[in-house]
């Protein structure tokens, strides 16, 4: 199952919990799962269906700076939330 | 140096820019050259102190000489449809981006806007702003990271407005504090990784605020029609994102804004923003006319976004042998008056181009009194970059390794993991690392006193994003191509190339021109180095699907499948059964008759089709550093970098020399220099001190080809890795050829002679 890995400065609205192991194939199904679990970290992630500009994903290695919810994902992804960059 | 290997009839040449002629004849059209009927001019009236309640605004007098037409204040500003904006630094209260461009009940730099008019002519202008009275209570300025961080220093957002947003400022000791939320990336087990090192090398680097240094000043043209639409004319990176600011700003319907981008003369990163723009449109519809405003060198450099001044406290663990095995760093950035620094760049590149196993790093974003920092080439990089870099230098002597062979050794490679998630795909570390090794500029010897060498890496990843491209196909077989992106560097000419490339068709034939937001699609800004990957895809796919639609037709015309017609690159010509053949021109000019023109359109997210590509450089500078006046002389200066592939390899090596001397410069010169009262010092090109050609020699460049296996002509962005290794790469040459560990830039001449007198003493 994907495995969604918590940035250390979210751990206090994950319980502490730095890797949440969930079932779902794109983003929008593991973040259903966790909102169940943890619903201030899925709402400091989330707004209106889509990632906050302020989250960027890395997938399996890849980061994704402009991710979307509906980003298939593999049965064993590894997800990171990643703070994005912006450029000059 | 090039590197064409003719795999390629286009990319890997160097045509001439279509833009060249109009630039060098003075017939280009800037933002401020734009010229309407019945145009006003505006002035915006700025604060003189740092930080200070506005306890009034009286504009009477202003309003009452002849030639004046309108005053704005913040009231005239709407209030934010949404009491939050979401940015790319966290959420914010919505009411703050008016309050940057337009001070409402505090002031927070020197330079803040309180108030504009326009008048007539300019001068009416500058004499109406100097009649409006504001009524100050001065507050004392917080200038630095250190005062910022005393917990009896005043706090700059007191207003209550910061807690619309959970968790925006941090609590230190139960207190508010001027530090805006913290961010963490971590890797492996650092206490681990610490003891397992035999040396440790713990510094604490400290770089100064800097500007861009742009020529052009940044500038505004509005007209606010009666029917509610309004037109904008400016100098940004992206027009676009500006319309989207204007629109919240504004409260407008992004329907209703038509944002027309000039060319532009420099950018770096900080024409992202919008100053002027709003206060020509609030003063447009005030008046009833066309305004336009300009800044002078004093606004653009004490009111628009310059890079942070930064401490950046960096632990690094080594084995005897130099393999790196924990690294621990904590980043500290001004943001400026608001929220939003661009530590993330600094945390996700400072340790990107070497494998260690347990990484920390944590960053802190600072508001100070000053002006709110924007991009600037490579954000936040070269200051993390300058600690990592000059750390590592200290850890070779120390363990008596070449510098280089210690890079070489723990050089990152394909399938090794990044602390922020990302595994390295296919890159050109060791590739840039060998070229520099094997360089005569580092194989040579320094024979002379006070002359020393420097070496420093830099890492960068071009960004993706949204784009669009339009190709409009004449029947001579010429294209005019339109694409939302900025000119800031060449991308015309680049972008044409792989469209020409694409087709198998002559340079010469695309007219390649930069739309506005009504008659070219969504956009992302020229910036992030993602402009010649990112609409680069975008062309491409327009190139496709011209080719596509000529297959179609051509097997109309011969009454054949679509299947047996093929397009070939390499001759424009298409192909059929029987031996039929028909050349590009030739479709071309028979499209009227058979079925009218042909157009070829893209619209993509480039990640969705291709990946981005991580970018690296090494950098080799000489100095000579005189010991009577502490003046340090760069002698000879070589940029090695992996530019995936080199579309258009004069450009690269522009940017690769231009990135070079703006890093050049933060580590000699530039810097941002405050009385206690947060009063700038230096805010003019007399006296903020960059590097001209005669300062320094030619910066040689090595382009290294490692073709980005996502991008179809390989493109891996350029522009702003070169800005990352000169500090470090100075700072490593000034003690290579003195002695003195230079850990606080600038290394000005000032520092340098006190330096040197400590070692004497």
């Amino acid at each position: 199952m994907p495995t969604l890995h918590i940035p250390a400065v979210l751990f206090h609205l994950s319980n502490d919990e730095k890797e949440i192991v969930v079932e779902g194939n794109n983003l929008r199904a593991i973040f259903r799962k966790v909102s169940e679990l943890y619903p201030d970290l899925v709402n400091r992630i989330i707004q209106d269906d889509s990632l906050r500009p302020d989250i960027a994903v890395a997938i399996d290695g890849t980061i994704l700076e402009d991710g979307n919810l509906i980003q298939p994902l593999s049965a064993d992804a590894q997800i990171y939330l990643v703070p994005p960059i912006g450029g000059g | 140096m090039s590197s064409n290997n003719n795999e390629f009839a286009v990319i890997g040449t160097n045509p001439v820019r279509p833009d060249g002629v109009d630039k060098v004849t003075g017939h280009a059209i800037y933002g401020a050259d734009v010229k309407l009927q019945g145009m006003l001019y505006g002035k915006v009236l700025r604060s003189p102190h740092a930080h200070a309640l506005i306890k009034s605004i009286d504009c009477t007098k202003a309003l009452e000489l002849p030639g004046v037409h309108a005053v704005i204040t913040h009231d005239d500003f709407p209030e934010p449809a949404e009491k939050i904006m979401q940015t790319i630094r966290g959420a914010q209260p919505a009411v703050w981006d008016t309050e940057r461009i337009m001070a409402r009940r505090k002031v927070l730099f020197r330079g803040h806007p309180v108030a504009a008019i326009c008048a007539s002519d300019i001068h009416i202008a500058e004499d109406a702003a100097n009649l409006i009275k504001v009524e100050y209570e001065i507050l004392p300025a917080v200038t630095t990271i250190e005062d910022a961080l005393n917990p009896n220093s005043p706090i700059l957002h007191d207003d209550g407005l910061s807690a619309l947003v959970d968790g925006l400022f941090e609590e230190i000791d139960g207190q508010p504090s001027n530090v805006a939320r913290t961010m963490e990336l971590r890797m492996g087990d650092l206490d681990q990784g610490f003891a397992e090192a035999d040396i440790i090398i713990d510094r604490v680097y400290e770089t100064a605020m800097a500007h861009q240094g742009y020529i052009e000043p940044h500038n505004g043209t509005a007209i606010w029609n009666r029917d509610g639409k309004v037109t904008i004319w400016t100098s940004t990176q992206g027009a676009f994102g500006i319309r989207q600011n204007l629109a919240r700003t504004l409260n407008l319907s992004l329907g209703d804004l038509r944002v027309i981008p000039a060319e532009i003369g420099g950018g770096f990163g900080a024409k992202n923003v919008v100053y002027l723009e709003p206060i020509a449109a609030l003063l447009s519809k005030k008046s009833g006319r066309p305004v336009q405003l300009s800044m002078n060198r004093t606004e653009v450099l004490e009111a628009t976004g310059p890079t942070s001044g930064t401490r950046c406290f960096v632990k690094i663990g080594a084995k005897n042998d130099g393999e790196l095995v924990a690294a621990d760093l904590r980043l500290e950035y001004e943001a400026g008056a608001y929220p939003g620094s661009p530590v993330a760049g600094g945390a996700r590149c400072a340790l990107a181009t070497y494998d260690i196993p347990n990484q920390r790093i944590i960053g802190l974003d600072i508001v100070v009194n000053r002006p709110k920092v924007a991009a600037y080439r490579a954000p936040g990089a070269p200051a993390a970059g300058f600690g990592v870099e000059a750390a590592l230098d200290e850890l070779a002597r120390m363990i008596e390794i070449d510098p280089m062979e210690l890079r070489r050794k723990n050089g990152t490679s394909e399938g090794m993991p990044r602390s922020d998630g990302a595994v390295h795909g296919s890159i050109g570390v060791q590739e840039v690392i060998t070229a520099t090794m094997t360089h005569p500029h580092y194989l040579s010897e320094i024979t002379k006193p006070d002359i020393g060498r420097g070496v420093a890496m830099g890492f960068w990843q071009n960004g993706g994003g949204e784009s669009s491209a339009y190709a409009n196909l004449h029947e001579n077989g010429t294209v005019t191509l339109v694409t939302g992106s900025v000119d800031i560097g060449g991308q015309r000419a680049a972008l044409a190339m792989q469209f020409a490339e694409t087709l198998g068709i002559p340079y010469e034939d695309i007219n390649s021109l930069v739309g506005d937001t009504d008659t070219i699609g969504y956009t992302g800004n020229t910036g992030g180095s993602r402009t010649t990957f990112a609409t680069g895809w975008a062309v491409y796919q327009a190139a496709l699907d011209i080719r596509t639609q000529i297959e179609e037709r051509i097997a109309s015309i011969w009454e054949v499948d679509t299947v047996d017609v093929n397009y070939n690159v390499k001759d424009a010509t298409i192909y059929g059964p029987n031996n039929q053949k028909m050349t590009f021109k030739e479709i071309s000019r028979r499209l009227p008759t058979t079925g009218g023109m042909i157009q070829g359109q893209a619209d993509l997210v480039s990640t969705n089709v291709g990946k981005i590509g991580e970018c690296y450089g090494a950098h080799i500078a000489d100095v000579e550093v005189d010991r009577e006046t502490g003046k340090v002389t760069v002698l000879r200066y070589t940029a090695i970098q992996d530019v995936g592939r080199a579309i258009h390899p004069d450009y690269c090596e522009g940017q690769i020399q231009g990135g070079a001397v703006q890093g050049i410069g933060m580590a000699l010169n530039e810097e941002y220099v405050y009385s206690e009262n947060g009063e700038m010092l230096n805010s003019s090109f007399l006296d903020y001190r960059m590097p001209v050609s005669n300062d320094l020699p030619m910066i040689d460049t090595v382009m290294v080809e490692v073709p980005n296996p996502g991008h179809p002509y390989g493109v891996r962005g350029v522009g702003e890795v070169p800005i990352i290794p000169p500090l470090a790469a100075i700072a490593n040459a000034i003690f290579d050829a003195v002695g003195v560990r230079v850990q606080n830039l600038p290394a000005s001449p000032q520092v340098l002679l006190e330096e040197m007198d400590v070692i004497k003493d």
